[in-house]
């Protein structure tokens, strides 16, 4: 082969290897969704005729009803939360200097980096000890569930606006100053919208963390109450019907939209 | 606009100081530029005038205010940033508008006040323009409005032509300073290119290492630099050590020079480039008894400038001159190799005492 040629070669291989990859990412989730609508009673393949009434049926079934809805209340309230602690955290760590940032960086950041069973597993041992000492139960409630959520959405908050910071420019609070508005205008009318895209962003990948979220929820979520996956693993284990695939399919869409809408405001591309 | 004092400023820092002592008045309606290579403190004078930067010592005054320790957003000044700062999520018209609206100035006059003044920068059309949208003059300008609009004090240039290319910042410059002389406004220009400086400013204050060099005219500056810093950071200074005898100043490499200031004790001797004569030696004949200050040399470079061209010529003792003659007088034109006749004239020597900077200067080097 010539030297041209040979390159050539090789870029198509590149190529072809490229396209596998996007296939094995992609194939299983347009698989669910096709899945989703066979007729078939039991998940098979080839399809026996198209329907849409799996989707029905899960919105019947109180179990996916009630996850649907309390993952999604628990989500929404954990990147709130994940905000009010996330943004002030990201101000002062992506523009001062001070003893222990670095320390604090990493703590923040660190649930991204330990497997998600053994910290569900420290939090709810924790609450028991906290429970044990002054009687306040977390385990096993909505506020005990939203807080360990907010632990994995604030990395994401956190990690998405200190970005955004990079790009601001720290004069222009500066020009805000010489033309006469305070540290607290200035904030707001000039910093905030300036940081929104990031912010807006942060707080979608927060939703996404938490509405995924399987291990803590398991040991977190206490009798009475379920959340969206783990309701899908219990279905599992009795029934393998496409009504689970057609639940699968809203949680993709759920988190492909909020993919979608961040992405209008953070290139992300840019951030990883 | 109002007259600016500073009285003994000082900014020290945990390991250095910034600015020393530094007292400083500017005229009502002055154009003053802070001159100096980096890190010489005129950025640091700038900002604590602006209040970015905290006094460590002394006082500044706005007229008869004494402003020292009132925080930025209350001193009313003007300022116009390096990248010009403009707020990226706000139109051309909101950008000139904030300060305005900071003041609580009624909407129907801020509308009447930004169409003005955008249209004294020549920006009457772009009102609308986001800032992305502009280039980079324009930007300057929108930058420009929006410190001119709110009728400043004082407006604090911290090298703003510095982002933009060289065509540019000539035809800019020229604009700020015709604005600034119809505004009447007292302006403080930061800049570390002294062209700039000597082009646009009434008064100069060349800075180094945090203390003032000299204050003066552009003139003064360049014809009477009152040390070889100053000679040699304005314009280009031919440098010669030696002792002085009389009338004449003997450099350290054996050439005797009558000198016109007579300064007892001087060991360096200073003379720009342009008011050397250079002649070929055919011409003039060989350097003789007659001839005052009169130099054998060969030429090692020519640099044509366009308007003038610059010889870099060997004398005796390997040294180096730099010799620049205006292009007017088309005859004298000298090739490289040529031996050449440099002419000092006594009057235009510079004459400095030694002291510690002497040995920090640059040796008049080739190009």
């Amino acid at each position: 082969m010539t030297g041209v040629g040979h390159i050539k070669f090789l870029r198509r291989i590149y190529v072809v290897f490229v396209w596998l990859v996007i296939l094995f990412v992609l194939l299983p989730l347009a698989t669910t969704i096709w899945v989703a609508f066979f007729s078939n009673k039991i998940l098979s393949f080839p399809p026996e005729g198209y329907t849409a009434a799996w989707f029905v049926q899960a919105w019947n079934l109180v179990d996916f009803r009630n996850g649907f809805i309390l993952s999604l209340e628990v989500a929404v309230s954990a990147s709130v939360l994940a905000l009010c602690l996330g943004v002030p955290a990201a101000l002062a760590i992506g523009r001062y200097q001070f003893r222990g940032r670095e320390l604090i960086n990493t703590v923040l950041m660190s649930p991204l980096m330990i497997p998600a069973i053994v910290s569900g597993s420290a939090i709810y041992l924790f609450y028991i000890d906290v429970q044990i000492l002054s009687d306040i139960q977390l385990a096993a409630t909505f506020y005990g569930l939203t807080l360990a959520h907010t632990l994995i959405a604030i990395p994401w908050v956190l990690r998405l606006l200190v970005a955004s910071l990079a790009g601001l420019n720290p004069a222009i609070e500066e020009a805000s100053l010489s033309l006469g508005a305070s540290r607290l205008v200035t904030f707001f009318r000039i910093t905030l919208p300036v940081i929104r895209p990031g912010i807006t962003a942060g707080a979608l990948f927060g939703f996404i963390a938490s509405f995924g979220d399987l291990e803590k929820s398991l040991l977190l979520v206490g009798p009475g109450r379920i959340t969206l996956p783990i309701a899908m693993i219990n279905y599992l284990e009795y029934r393998t019907d496409p009504t689970i695939m057609a639940v699968a399919t809203i949680q993709i869409l759920v988190i492909a939209t909020a993919l979608f809408i961040s992405d209008r405001y953070v290139r992300l591309g840019r951030t990883f | 606009m109002s007259k600016i004092t500073l009285k003994n400023v000082v900014k020290r820092y945990d390991s250095s100081v910034a600015v020393r002592e530094m007292s400083l008045e500017i005229e009502d309606g002055e154009f003053l530029a802070l001159l100096g290579p980096s890190g010489c403190g005129k950025t640091t004078t700038l900002r604590m005038i602006a209040g970015f930067i905290e006094v460590s010592d002394g006082r500044i005054f706005f007229a008869d205010q004494d402003v020292t320790d009132l925080p930025a957003n209350r001193r009313n000044t003007g300022m116009v940033f390096q990248g010009f700062a403009l707020f990226p999520h706000m139109t051309a018209a909101q950008n000139v508008a904030y300060g305005l609206e900071m003041r609580r100035v009624p909407k129907a006059e801020i509308k009447e006040r930004v169409a003005k003044v955008l249209d004294l920068v020549q920006l009457g059309g772009f009102a609308e323009r986001m800032p992305r949208q502009l280039s980079g003059g324009q930007q300057q300008r929108v930058a420009l409005a929006r410190a001119l609009v709110i009728n400043p004090h004082v407006l604090l240039l911290d090298e703003p032509l510095s982002a933009l290319d060289a065509k540019l910042r000539h035809e800019v410059r020229l604009q700020i300073r015709q604005l600034q002389q119809s505004l009447g406004l007292t302006t403080i220009f930061v800049t570390h290119d002294q062209e700039e400086a000597l082009s646009l400013a009434d008064r100069l204050v060349v800075m180094n290492a945090g203390r003032i060099e000299q204050i003066g005219s552009p003139a003064d500056l360049y014809e009477r630099p009152a040390s070889p810093f100053v000679a040699d950071f304005i314009g280009k200074t031919n440098f010669f050590k030696g002792t002085m005898t009389g009338d004449m100043f003997s450099t350290d490499f054996g050439l005797s020079l009558k000198v016109a200031p007579r300064v007892a004790a001087a060991t360096l001797l200073g003379v720009r480039p342009e008011k050397i004569k250079i002649a070929k030696r055919s011409e003039a004949g060989p350097a003789g008894q007659g001839d005052i200050n009169a130099i054998d040399g060969v030429v090692e470079l020519v640099s044509y400038l366009g308007p003038s061209t610059e010889y870099c010529v060997r004398i005796s003792g390997d040294h180096r001159v730099l010799v620049q003659q205006s292009n007017r007088v088309a005859a004298e034109g000298l090739e490289v190799g040529q031996p050449a006749v440099l002419t000092i004239p006594p009057e235009w020597c510079f004459m400095f005492k030694a002291d510690a900077n002497a040995d920090d200067l640059k040796a008049v080097r080739p190009g």
